[in-house]
């Protein structure tokens, strides 16, 4: 005769609730390294990828003024990528000083005649909802609106791991945490000089030396969770310096 | 005879331990997957950073090529020896792909170019800078423009270049590589003064002044009329039968008068052609005028590049015998009447590579020494003890009254037919030629 080996109803119910305990344990320990890590790879990607448009822009921004024909020879004061209208200038799009725009040789090649070329010599960056927009070609520095520029947006990630752009600013002078400031000499009349970008009430025909440096202050967010969010800030000098007469 | 089974014992706990180990599992997987995304960030910025790194330090070897240039050009130094002094070659020039840092050997290889070493927190970063003085680089030559001439020295311009300079990263995996255009104001009016002496009016007494030109034939320019009847004054030009190409600078510059010259003007030969005297054009001139003459910019501007080089001095203040370049003495605008010495037995002012242009707007009074460069004297010039000038001296008058001996040796600057010197005050970069990309 057999005898009948089993649980009893106790032990059954012991066995399961300890299962249970040992299961549950396991799924909240999963869930939390799911969870952190999550938050981790976010964090980071925002950091990266805030910091690659950042560097992307200051590297960029620095080269204005840049002219093929700036030679030990030549007259500085006829760099056509110094003139009032095509000069780095920062200007509303949608927001406030949300968009720079500028202009240098980027062919280092005498093609100032033929504007199906000299267009490709116009950048910019500016603030298009919540995304950054680079500027391909164009007509001008002082218009962030022409119809007639061509803008790409940079598309950080797709989806949920999309991040949006809140805030982007430029500005030529000491703004929020940012203390570098441009400056304008007035070589003629050393009084109108100043620590701004402008020169106080300068005379016409004054000499003026302009050194500009841009301050940019950049907010992104996480597309999917808002709650994470970075703010970068930087400063870079335009490295040529913009000589002209008043 | 049964046979009994062996033992059965009965595993318990099957299913719980293979949902634990599903689940490490999974957790292991999620953990090897982050930390690999977490490495690859890791790599992504070390790398943006390490970009930086290149770049600050390109930057930083260009302000340093930027300021060798300022305080005397790109001849300063012999290369053979690499003691000061020009060799008519560029100082430091390009070097080819095995005199730089590589990634695989990132240490600064023998180089010709100037090497820099940037060091902070512990953390090193290489770099170098040259300069690049092509025919053809974008500085320079380029079709429709004015390329600089050779001279008959076969020297190099100075006076302008390309400075290239190259950061790397700490690891020498990132390199960046800028450029920039230098060059520097011609101040004087046509490459500087073409006579030894000027003078604008007043009593023209040369006294004992012994004046040499070897250049040219003019050794004397002067508003009134030239008063020669010193025993020991004369000028001397080179021999009427050989050129200028016939010697080499040192003999041209050669302070003995009795080297290589003829007597053209004395006591008793009276003014000789190469002294042009009573000139009406000269004496009528107003200071403004007469400044305006020899220099290209206006008095406000170069006394503010004086001041620039922190080489701006009230009148009757003694500058330093270590001035290079330009410097200023006295005010602005109207001459100061007080008077200013320079020199001393023993001393110089300048040197033959990197001459002075003083300015002084008021009296000057020369003690002795040696100067190298081009003296202007909005007021008188006095001279005492036995100065040597390799230069031009311009004047509004001169008195020799206190008996000192003078001797100028006609040096030009300047002048497209010698190797021009470097004036320190005169650098200036190029706005607009700053570039990091090669199209």
């Amino acid at each position: 005769m057999k005898t009948q080996r089993g649980l009893t109803l106790l032990e059954l119910m012991i066995s399961m609730l300890v299962g249970l305990i040992v299961i549950g344990t396991t799924l909240v320990i999963y869930q939390s390294t799911i969870t952190a890590n999550s938050d981790i790879t976010r964090a980071t990607r925002l950091n990266h990828d805030l910091d690659s448009v950042m560097s992307l822009m200051i590297n960029d921004i620095r080269r204005a003024g840049f002219w093929f024909g700036a030679t030990a020879q030549a007259n500085t004061l006829n760099n056509p990528f110094a003139t009032p209208a095509n000069n780095i200038n920062i200007v509303n799009f949608s927001g406030t000083s949300d968009c720079i725009l500028y202009s240098y040789d980027i062919s280092n090649t005498d093609d100032d005649t033929d504007p199906d070329q000299f267009k490709f010599n116009f950048f910019g960056f500016r603030l298009n909802g919540d995304r950054i927009q680079m500027r391909l070609s164009g007509e001008n520095s002082t218009d962030c609106s022409n119809g007639s520029d061509a803008w790409e947006s940079f598309t950080l990630n797709t989806g949920h791991e999309q991040i949006n752009i809140t805030e982007l600013t430029f500005s030529f002078e000491e703004t929020g945490q940012l203390a570098a400031t441009s400056r304008c000499r007035n070589k003629t009349d050393p009084t109108s000089s100043t620590d701004n970008i402008d020169c106080t009430t300068p005379s016409t025909g004054d000499q003026l030396v302009q050194r500009r440096l841009v301050n940019i202050v950049l907010t992104g967010t996480f597309g999917d969770d808002a709650t994470v969010t970075k703010t970068l800030r930087a400063s870079t000098q335009v490295r040529n310096d913009r000589l002209y007469v008043f | 005879m049964t046979t009994l089974p062996p033992p059965r014992y009965q595993q318990r706990g099957f299913a719980t331990t293979l949902i634990a180990l599903i689940l490490l599992i999974g957790i292991t997987l999620v953990v090897l997957t982050s930390s690999k995304t977490i490495l690859t960030e890791t790599q992504m910025s070390a790398n943006q950073y390490r970009d930086t790194q290149a770049e600050a330090a390109a930057s930083a070897a260009m302000d340093r090529g930027i300021a060798y240039f300022m305080a005397g050009g790109i001849d300063q130094i012999d290369n053979s020896t690499g003691l000061s002094g020009a060799d008519n070659q560029v100082d430091f020039s390009a070097p080819d792909a095995t005199q730089q840092p590589t990634e695989a050997s990132c240490a600064m290889p023998a180089t010709p170019a100037a090497p820099v070493t940037l060091t902070a927190s512990g953390q090193t970063n290489l770099a170098l800078f040259y300069y690049d003085i092509t025919s053809g680089n974008a500085c320079d030559c380029q079709p429709g423009m004015n390329c600089f001439n050779a001279t008959i020295f076969g020297a190099i311009p100075t006076k302008r270049a390309m400075i290239v300079a190259r950061g790397w990263s700490d690891d020498c995996s990132a390199v960046r590589t800028t450029f920039q255009c230098l060059d520097s104001f011609a101040i004087l009016n046509g490459g500087g003064p073409k006579q030894p002496f000027v003078l604008k009016a007043g009593v023209a007494a040369f006294g004992n002044a012994t004046i040499v030109n070897r250049y040219n034939n003019s050794s004397i320019w002067s508003g009134s009329i030239p008063d020669t009847s010193s025993a020991a004054f004369g000028t001397y030009l080179r021999p009427s039968n050989t050129r200028i190409t016939d010697y080499d600078k040192e003999d041209l510059d050669d302070p003995d008068e009795t080297q290589n010259t003829q007597k053209v003007s004395d006591r008793n030969a009276g003014a000789g052609i190469d002294v042009i005297g009573n000139d009406p054009n000269l004496a009528s001139l107003t200071n403004k005028d007469f400044f305006d003459l020899f220099f290209a910019l206006s008095k406000g501007e170069i006394r503010s590049m004086a001041d620039d080089l922190n080489q701006l001095y009230n009148a009757g203040t003694t500058p330093p015998n270590t001035v290079t370049g330009l410097v200023w003495v006295g005010p602005l605008n109207a001459p100061s009447t007080t008077t200013t010495s320079i020199g001393g037995a023993g001393t110089t002012i300048g040197s033959p590579n990197v001459p002075v242009i003083m300015i002084v707007n008021g009296d000057l009074k020369i003690t002795g020494g040696q100067v190298h460069g081009v003296i202007f004297v909005a007021g008188e010039l006095s001279i005492t003890g036995n100065p040597v000038v390799k230069g031009s001296i311009i004047s509004n008058a001169v008195n020799n009254g206190s008996g000192g001996t003078l001797k100028l040796v006609y040096v030009p600057l300047g002048d497209s037919t010698v190797d021009d010197p470097f004036i320190p005050g005169t650098g200036a970069i190029v706005a607009g030629s700053w570039r990091d990309w090669t199209p």
